[in-house]
Formats: C-alpha cells, structure tokens, sequence
C-alpha cells in the first residue's frame, strides 16, 4: 500500500477544522474510508468532521441561516441550480494552482461542474449506462448476444416482445426493459436523432418530431409485451435492483454498478453487457452522472476545504481507497469490480494494476464503462435553474401519459413541453 | 382573609400560571402563529428561501387556479379520498366500538390489539398493505385467483389506488374507537332499561338510544376524519411515490405542496397551496357544524 504523505506532497501545516457534509465514510465503506484514513494521516493539523447525511432542505436551511460547512458532497446533477442561486462559490483561483490535473476527468463530468465558464466543483464518481442481457433467454430467441445489433431498435422491440415469460394472468419475466419510464428517454431521444433540450440547457425542445417518434417506439415496445401496467405490476416485485440478475428481466438498461450486484448475486449468470448504438447507426450513446465535491459560499476555511479536494482528487488516494476496495472484497470472497472515479487515468490504473479478470462478461463489461464515459452525455436539464422541474413535466405530463396510452405521444410530450416552459418561465 | 389579602393571591396565582405556561406559548408564537403569519405573505410572493421574496401579488393563486391541472387533480383526488375514506371510518369504528363494548371478556387486550396498528409507524403499515395488495403476486390477489375472482390492479390501475389507500387506512381506527368506546361508557343505563321495559329490541335500542346518545361524539369524529383526510400524505407518498402513482391517482394536496416547496424550492406557491387548502378545510368544516344542528343532540339541550 501506498503511503498517504506519499500520496500529496504539501506544504500545508496550520491548524484548521473543516466540516463536511454528504460524505460518509463507515468502515464498511472502504473506499471511503480508507481515503478519509489517509487524509487524516496526511494532514494532522487539519480536524476533519463529516457529516453523511445531507439534502437539499438542509442545504436551504444551512444557507439561510449562514450555517454551511466548508464543504459539501453533492450530485452533480444538482450543482448548476444551486450555483444559480448563488450557494457555492467558484474554484477557478484554486484550479489556477494546477494541483489538480484537470485534463484527467472525462468530458462530461468536467462540463458538468461548470457553469457560465466558471468551474464549482471536482467531479467524483460516475455512472453510465449501458444494455445487460441474458444470454440464455436470448439463445432461446436465436440470438446470438455477441452478434446483437443494438442500432436495430425494432429487433430489440421484437425481442423483448419474445422473451416475456407468463404463467396464467402472472408475469414472471419482462422482455425488454428499456428504461424510458425512468427518465431514459433523454438517451432514446438522442440515439433517434432528436434532443430534448439544447446543450446548454436553454431551450426545450420536446415537441421535435425525432423525440417522438422514440418515444412512440418506447410506448410500442411495452405495449406488445403486454402494456406498461403489466410491466408496472411485475416492476413493482423487484427487490435491491436484482431483477436482472436474478432472471426476472432478459433485456433491461441499467447503469455500470449492476455489474457489482450480478457478481454478488449470479456471479455465474451468462450475460452481456452492451453498448447501445444510434438507430441504424454505429455510434455508441450513453448518459452519466455522478458527484462532485463543492466549497459553498461562506465556507470557514476555503483553503483547507481546497486541501482536502486536492488530496480526495489525486491519483495515488484514489489507489489507495482501490486497493482497500479489493482487499475488503477478497476477504468477502466477492470480486473486485473497479469503480468508476470520473478520472480516466485512475480508471485505466485500476484495470492494469488491481483488476483480475474474471472471465467473459465481466471483463469485456469492465473495458466498456470507460469508452462509454468517453463519449457519455450529461443531462442537459442540469444547466437549467429549472432543471428539476424541467425532468418532472417531461415524466409526468409527457413520458407517463403516452406510456399508459392517456395520450398520443404527439401529444403528451407537446403538453410537456408546455409544462416546462411554464416552469422556466416562473423560476427565471 | 381581606379582600386585598384575596386579590394578592389571585394575581400570584395567575402570575405562576402565566410562568407555567410561558413555554408553551413561546413555543406556539414562535413556531406557530409565526410562521403560519408568515406564509400569508409568502403566497403573494416568489421566493425560494435562498434570495429574498418577491412580490407577485395574486399571481400564484391565479395560476393555481387557472394553470395548473395537477393542483386540479390533486383537490379532486383529496376530495373523491376524504368522501371514501371518512365515512367508512366512521362506520367501522363504530362498529367495532359497540362490539368491543359488549365483550366480557379479555375486553382490554382487544381493546389493545385494535389500537396497535396506530401507534405502528404508518410508512411501516404502508409497505406491509403495498405487499399484501401487490396485483402480481400480492397474497390478496393471490387469494382472489384462486377463488376465480377478478384480481383488481391495486397499485397500478388508477381506478384502484384510492381505495387501496383507503383500505390500508380502515385499518388504523384506534383514535376513533377510544373516542367511541369512552362515548358508549357514558350512555346512561336507565335509557337502556326504558327502552327495554318498552319494548324495544337491539336494532332499535341501538337506533334510538345509543346512536343519538353518541350524536356529539360522532360529529367530532367526523370532524377530526375530515380534517385527517384532507391533510393526507404519508400513505399516497410512500405506498406510490412523489407524483402518487399511476397517472397521479393518489396525488393528494399535502404531497403536491411538499414537491413545490422542498423539491422546486417554491415556497410562495406552496404558500398559496397552504392556504387553499386551509380554506377548503375550513368551508367544510363550517358547513359540517350548520349540518350538525340538524343531527347532533347535546344532553344539555334538553331542557
């Protein structure tokens, strides 16, 4: 193991408290953990306090009374609206020293801590998302899954429609989750050549033909696997995200860390992980998300809260936090799945140096994640102070309707659009 | 003792009085009266907490009025609720009020067994009747199957998540019974005696004397269950979610005020909320005492 003074080299050395809030680091927590054990070796003079738990009424309340810390850990999805109304405050004078390599993080992450040409955060952690299928329900198809064409978005349909498992009037298994009542139909969206909302997150555009058009193929898909109630009723069972792994879906969508739940509860299950494709295309296309580590406006201690994000940031703590990850696994008798850390370099470290295949699935999974970051999008209703809002009229007065069959798809996401213009409008 | 021997202790008394019970009314100026003050003024505003309110004047209830069909749905929903709910309420606590007022036996740990589901945390009794009534494979839905009866989608059919709701919440009728147990104990006996010197059987003594006996007490369940019904929350929220399910059947005005403020940080309108809501109570509340004159008999009015 490394040693943490080796890990950051700093001249910092003056006694300071700094309190943060949203980070847990339990024992059962390793990557946590034993970055935050290491912190504390590394800088004596600095007393850490965190506080886990955390949330947007406490951030309120924390504000309006002068009462924040001096860091916080947030989603990142939520950065821009807080910045917006003038919470945390720009890092861009810290950046300057260049103790951090931006160059490092992947595109997405790094736009996203952004906001009007100022940076707000280090982004940390990030998830993607990608196509999990069971081997063996496909082969029953007479699907190859390594030869699955996922730009083929009506073969996909036609295979979640065959692999559907009934007993009487009850579902067992549903085909072909694509996710789109979940918010996914930003991705969808995009693979058809359509946008829901300009990249900057300016204007809405949910009305645009190719929006519809995949959200029609959405609807489509479940209605021929029974309809969306049905896919509710069955949903509505699964238990700890492990319908996929324990057989009750054959085709679903999911983010990278489904990976660990397969390898802890079917580590033998035949599956594939695949990237989808543009309809018709070749091009990957995937969404991410992730957190970031902010200093909000007012914090005690700025410089000490930067300490700790440099330190959090560097390569060599991400190692370490790594290498206590797969060592608390192997005594669990789990396999270590590396994490994502939004940094490429720490990324690719993790596969070279700690990573030890564990045949097919898992290994050709674990390769993909980090070319799916690479080209990966952020939502773009993280940019607006709306944002929030912006997803809520677009799931519930565009995506449900049309899905439960109360309006045409045409319809429902012009509705929608409506919504959340409104909504731009009152918070602007 | 003099007159001013008498004064001087009264004022003393009242002084400790008002000692004992500053507490409690710091408590409710500050926390109460305070912030519900407040939110008057917030409704005729924006403000989302972090920048300073701005006024709007009657802006928010104008469009909850005029442009917001989920505010819409969410009364509707409260209302078509509190109509299903309240009257079942009343009825099954009732009734099993007058049961448990004739058992002899093992009377208290009846009495007990009923009034545990109150005192149970609700999000626990909301995930334990989602289970109970999953339309999958739900040991109710199961049930009805194997009786080759229609298995109704409770939680995923917009037509059956109200009365889901409802039926989980039959299930808590402690408070109400207590009240309608303690009412039934102060039913003179003589009444009782008459009524069966004259004649009368049980459906009629029921009729005749315990029901208009109990008038008042009813009418202040009744009371109380409106009011309950209209502030619900817990059970659309965590037995659905946020937006309460399938196509916002079980959005109810209390979840759509803690989404505007908490989640879109819109505190004037969910002010605005607040006292739409204050105001249907109270319309209702106040038609409730006009009706009860009509069917609420007090001992005291008799003479």
């Amino acid at each position: 193991l490394l040693s943490a003074q080796e890990a950051t080299p700093s001249s910092f050395n003056r006694e300071a408290s700094i309190t943060a809030w949203g980070f847990g680091a339990e024992e059962t927590n390793p990557m946590a953990y034993s970055r935050i054990e290491a912190f504390r070796a590394a800088y004596p003079t600095i007393q850490l306090e965190l506080v886990p738990t955390f949330d947007d009424q406490q951030l309120l309340t924390g504000y309006a009374s002068d009462q924040l810390p001096d860091l916080i850990w947030i989603g990142r999805d939520k950065l821009a609206s807080w910045v917006k109304r003038g919470v945390f405050s720009p890092i861009d004078d810290f950046i300057a020293s260049g103790r951090i390599d931006t160059s490092q993080f992947y595109p997405s992450a790094w736009e996203q801590v952004q906001v009007d040409g100022k940076v707000y955060g280090i982004p940390q952690f990030m998830d993607v998302r990608a196509l999990y299928v069971n081997n063996d329900a496909l082969s029953t198809a007479g699907q190859d899954p390594a030869s699955l064409d996922t730009g083929n978005w009506d073969l996909l349909a036609d295979l979640g429609e065959q692999l559907v498992v009934k007993d009487g009037d009850t579902y067992q298994r549903w085909g072909f989750d694509h996710k789109i009542q979940a918010q996914w139909l930003w991705l969808w969206a995009r693979g058809n050549g359509g946008n829901l909302m300009s990249d900057d997150g300016q204007e809405i555009t949910f009305d645009e033909e190719k929006n519809v058009e995949a959200l029609q193929w959405g609807k489509d898909a479940y209605d021929a696997q029974g309809g969306f109630a049905a896919y509710e009723g069955l949903a509505s069972t699964w238990q700890g995200d492990e319908q996929f792994a324990r057989g009750q879906v054959a085709m679903t969508m999911y983010e990278n860390w489904m990976l660990g739940i397969i390898s802890r509860v079917a580590p033998d299950l035949p599956f594939t992980v695949l990237p989808i494709r543009t309809r018709g295309g070749t091009d990957m296309i995937s969404f991410t998300g992730g957190l970031a580590w902010v200093i909000p406006n007012g914090a005690n201690d700025p410089e000490a809260a930067w300490e700790f994000i440099t330190f959090m940031a560097n390569p060599e703590t991400w190692m370490i936090g790594a290498e206590a990850t797969k060592a608390a696994r192997v005594s669990e008798g789990v396999p270590f799945i590396p994490s994502l850390t939004a940094n490429q370099t720490v990324d690719q470290r993790q596969i070279d140096e700690l990573y030890e295949s564990l045949g097919g699935p898992f290994d050709s999974a674990v390769e993909l994640f980090p070319e799916l970051l690479q080209i990966g999008f952020s939502l773009p209703t993280t940019k607006s102070i709306a944002g929030a809002q912006i997803a809520d009229a677009l799931q519930n007065d565009g995506v449900l309707p049309a899905l439960r069959g109360e309006a045409s798809p045409e319809d429902a996401l012009a509705d929608a659009d409506q919504a959340a213009e409104d909504a731009v409008e009152t918070a602007s | 003792m003099s007159v001013f021997a008498a004064n001087r202790q009264r004022r003393e008394e009242s002084r400790a009085a008002w000692i004992a019970l500053s507490p409690w009314i710091l408590g409710f100026l500050v926390f109460t009266l305070w912030p519900v003050g407040s939110s008057i003024y917030f409704s005729f505003t924006r403000y989302d907490v972090v920048s300073s309110p701005e006024w709007v004047g009657l802006d928010n209830y104008r469009r909850l009025f005029t442009d917001d069909r989920r505010f819409a749905v969410s009364i509707r929903n409260t209302v078509v609720y509190a109509l299903m709910y309240v009257p079942l309420h009343v009825i099954f606590a009732l009734a099993i009020a007058l049961l448990l007022n004739q058992a002899r036996q093992l009377n208290s740990f009846f009495r007990t067994l009923y009034y545990l589901p109150s005192v149970t945390p609700a999000v626990a009794t909301a995930y334990l009747w989602i289970w109970l009534l999953n339309p999958n494979d739900g040991i109710v839905n199961r049930g009805l199957r194997t009786l080759h009866l229609p298995a109704p989608g409770w939680t995923v059919d917009p037509f059956w998540t109200k009365p889901t709701i409802v039926i989980s919440q039959l299930w808590i009728l402690g408070g109400a019974l207590i009240i309608f147990l303690a009412g039934l104990k102060g039913v003179p006996v003589q009444l009782y005696e008459a009524a069966r010197l004259d004649g009368a059987n049980a459906w009629q003594r029921l009729r005749d004397v315990t029901l208009p006996m109990l008038s008042g007490v009813t009418f202040f369940v009744v009371t109380i269950s409106i009011i309950n019904a209209f502030q619900v929350f817990t059970q659309g929220y965590v037995m659905f979610d946020e937006d309460g399910g399938p196509r916002n059947s079980a959005l109810f005005v209390v979840m759509y005020l803690f989404k505007r403020a908490f989640e879109f940080l819109e505190m004037g309108y969910a002010s605005a909320i607040a006292w739409l809501l204050f105001l249907l109570i109270l319309v209702v509340t106040l038609f409730q005492f006009r009706l009860s004159k009509r069917w609420v008999f007090y001992e005291s009015d008799t003479n």
